[in-house]
């Protein structure tokens, strides 16, 4: 999901966009602050009764909130730290990166609640309790609930890029910046948008995973999956979606097959392994063109 | 004088290469400057405090490792996001040996040190050449995530070996909590050696033929690979020098900490040398210890500030943005309109200079410290911002100079202002005042947006590919043209 949106900016824009694990955070603390408003426990307002009764209202507002907030901030990034750098030195927009994404998580903790850390209650999301029985595999209701926005966010997300005008104007951008302003695409305008369709996917993904498991929240919930995202992003060959998803999928099952050997200390090491021998056998990641090789 | 052609040849035998001659220099200068570094420790230590002792190492060590990164990333072009793993492996490897043998050993601290340095920079370079060999394959960004990985993996495997069930043939490293009982034999001056060493190798490395061909690889690697340039050995070359300076600091550091855990061997100090390489400008030996020593200083500097209230800081953040907008205006008044797109870049990092400089003072003058030392202290901090604040001809310079004094006056009187203001409007300042931050919070938050505020101004780093020398600075006071010697 974070591997989608990293794909997406760097596809277009050729940055690591360091700040993009930030984003992530900022979206599920987005659904906290939002499910809060609307729903307190000890609240016997009708509304809160009816919310009770509608989950799901409550949560379709959460993930449009999460990923509004999200696609506004990115947006404001690109605009104040990344433009003016556009004909800098690359090197120098990822150290602007790096700072911007250091910057989220410690100025962020003089604004959001860190400690205690806060988690969403469990009665926003009654779906992560349920389980039910899909193909002879036990699963909560909510994972599935998860692959179903994933899947449809992925859909929506291949067709803008491969069957509209923008989609057309974003890859053009993304083979040659210079060639695609003279061919009269608005550059400026088109990488806005990839930022929109990033953060906003981040954001999304912060709102389902804070969302699934009452996670606990602190303003560097999203360092390491921001991190394993661009790993991920990597291994199936970067400014690639499909290639991003399979890549986060292998990521995922081989983090569990450690685990489950008996080896739990090394799960972070072995992603990393695993991207090492896939760059070395193909060095342009699984799904990535030859172009790609910068 | 006339060249005939017997001054000259008598000219070129008596600056003939010698071999003997070449090592007495060589080890008489190295002898030399050890003395001298040794007399400044005498000096220094009854003069600065513990803590800022431990600033000033922390600093030097991280001059050395930004220019050891400089090797990899400025210098030969490989963008390198591991470099934290050579770090940790120098350290790992002579604290490990170093706690097991010293005290059997019977070998004098002297000796025993100046080994481990050795043993350390051996077992890092052989890791460097680990990364090195694979790392020619790949290009760009996707080696920075390939030395990235490495730098996880080997951070990783340093945890588990707590001599447990999942440590490699139960090879005990401490674990998490970190390496302990190695003998403390560092001291202050032998990193200051260390920093010299580097600088000198690298710069050395620069002046010869084989610097032209690291140089080539950077700039392009067909054209280098097609007139002769073995590009791969150059960049295992170049890894490999790298990562031994890194496992020398790291060994130093080991005998310095007495422990080494892996948890100050995070991602975050591959993406702080990485910062540090690009924000004295790529390339640049001297940038990189400039920014080396100014990013650590700042970064721990900043431990010292209290926490402070909600007024305070809004006051503040307001005062910075009318500072900024009115040193903007203030400039274009002195230099007219023609000028300003040029030296626009030089405001606002020399004021955060200027500001970081007076706080610096401000700080260490109450420091427990000789006056010599706080005089020149403050001496260096302005001068350096005053070249920061030079345009290409000093006739212009003083009322620049001026004029900064004048808009950070007014930050103050802004800065004031506004804290009263606040105080002053009820509802907000019963909203305000209650909120207390935490210091350890803000330092991050002042150290990042002054990472990103110098890169926004200044993208081709501090010093860009300029070394320092008189060249450079008469450059700077417009008595020469200035040629920043471009490597």
């Amino acid at each position: 999901m974070i591997a989608l949106g990293y794909t997406m900016v760097y596809g277009v824009l050729r940055l690591i966009n360091f700040a993009h694990g930030d984003l992530y955070m900022v979206g599920a603390y987005l659904a906290y602050y939002t499910s809060m408003v609307w729903f307190t426990k000890d609240s016997s307002h009708p509304f809160t009764v009816w919310l009770a009764q509608h989950p799901i209202v409550l949560l379709l507002v959460m993930l449009v909130i999460a990923m509004v907030g999200t696609a506004a901030l990115g947006v404001t990034i690109e605009r104040l730290a990344y433009r003016p750098l556009r004909k800098a030195p690359r090197l120098s927009v990822l150290i602007t990166a790096v700072g911007i994404s250091l910057f989220m998580e410690y100025a962020g903790r003089l604004i959001v609640q860190t400690s205690p850390q806060p988690s969403i209650v469990e009665e926003i999301n009654p779906f992560a309790k349920s389980t039910v029985n899909f193909l002879g595999i036990q699963a909560t209701t909510f994972s599935l609930i998860v692959m179903g926005v994933v899947a449809f966010l992925m859909v929506t997300l291949w067709f803008i890029v491969t069957k509209t005008p923008t989609g057309r104007a974003m890859r053009a951008v993304s083979h040659d910046f210079q060639t695609a302003s003279l061919m009269g695409i608005n550059v400026d305008k088109i990488i806005v948008f990839t930022f929109v369709l990033g953060s906003a996917l981040a954001g999304a993904g912060g709102m389902l995973q804070a969302t699934n498991y009452g996670t606990p929240l602190n303003t560097f919930f999203g360092v390491l999956p921001g991190v394993k995202a661009f790993v991920a992003a990597v291994l199936g060959g970067i400014g690639n979606i499909p290639g991003a998803v399979a890549g986060g999928l292998i990521m995922g099952v081989s983090e569990y097959l450690v685990v489950w050997l008996g080896y739990a200390g090394y799960k972070d090491a072995v992603a990393f392994l695993l991207l090492i021998i896939i760059l070395l056998v193909k060095p342009s990641g699984l799904f990535g063109s030859v172009r790609d090789k910068v | 004088m006339a060249a005939t052609p017997q001054t000259l040849v008598s000219s070129l035998s008596s600056t003939r290469y010698s071999a003997g001659k070449f090592w007495t220099t060589r080890v008489g200068t190295f002898v030399l400057i050890a003395a001298f570094l040794y007399a400044l420790q005498l000096f220094l230590t009854p003069n600065l405090g513990i803590y800022d002792m431990r600033i000033l190492v922390n600093s030097l060590l991280y001059a050395t490792l930004a220019v050891s990164l400089n090797l990899i990333n400025g210098i030969t072009g490989q963008f390198s996001m591991g470099h934290a793993a050579f770090y940790l492996s120098g350290a790992i490897i002579s604290g490990k040996i170093s706690s097991m043998y010293y005290k059997t050993a019977g070998v004098p601290g002297w000796l025993w040190l100046p080994l481990m340095v050795v043993v350390g920079a051996v077992g890092a370079a052989l890791i460097g050449l680990l990364v090195g060999i694979p790392s020619l394959r790949l290009r760009g960004d996707y080696l920075a995530v390939m030395t990235m990985g490495f730098g996880e993996i080997a951070r990783v495997i340093v945890i588990n070996q707590d001599g447990g069930k999942q440590a490699f043939g139960g090879l005990d490293l401490g674990g998490a909590y970190g390496l302990q009982g190695v003998p403390k034999l560092t001291e202050m001056y032998h990193l200051l050696l260390l920093l010299i060493v580097a600088i000198a190798l690298s710069r050395n490395l620069l002046k010869t033929a084989h610097g032209l061909s690291f140089l080539s690889v950077r700039e392009d690697e067909l054209a280098a690979d097609a007139t002769g340039v073995h590009s791969t050995r150059i960049k295992v070359t170049a890894f490999t020098i790298g990562a031994a300076i890194a496992g020398m600091a790291g060994a130093l550091f080991a005998h310095y900490n007495r422990s080494v855990s892996p948890d100050d061997f995070k991602m975050d100090v591959s993406f702080m040398l990485v910062a540090m390489v690009v924000i004295g400008g790529t390339g640049s030996i001297t940038g990189a210890v400039i920014s080396g020593v100014s990013l650590k200083v700042l970064e721990e500097g900043l431990r010292a500030l209290p926490g402070i209230s909600a007024t305070a800081l809004y006051g503040f953040l307001i005062a910075l943005i009318v500072t900024v907008l009115l040193a903007k205006q203030v400039f274009k008044r002195i230099e007219g309109p023609a000028r300003v797109t040029f030296d626009k870049a030089l405001i606002v990092p020399g004021l955060i200079g200027l500001g970081c400089a007076l706080f610096g003072a401000y700080r260490l003058w109450g420091a427990d410290m000789s006056v010599v030392i706080k005089v020149a202290f403050v001496v260096i901090a302005l001068a350096l911002n005053v070249a920061m604040l030079l345009p290409s001809s000093f006739r212009t310079a003083l009322p620049k100079f001026g004029g900064a004094m004048v808009v950070l006056a007014l930050a103050y009187g802004v800065s004031f202002g506004t804290q009263a203001l606040l105080h002053k409007i009820a509802p907000l300042a019963a909203v305000l005042d209650p909120i207390k931050y935490q210091a350890a919070d803000l330092r991050w938050a002042i150290f990042s947006l002054a990472l990103v505020i110098v890169m926004l101004n200044r993208p081709q780093g501090i010093m860009s590919h300029q070394e320092f020398s008189w060249d450079f600075i008469k450059g700077i006071f417009g008595k020469k043209k200035a040629i920043g010697v471009a490597p």
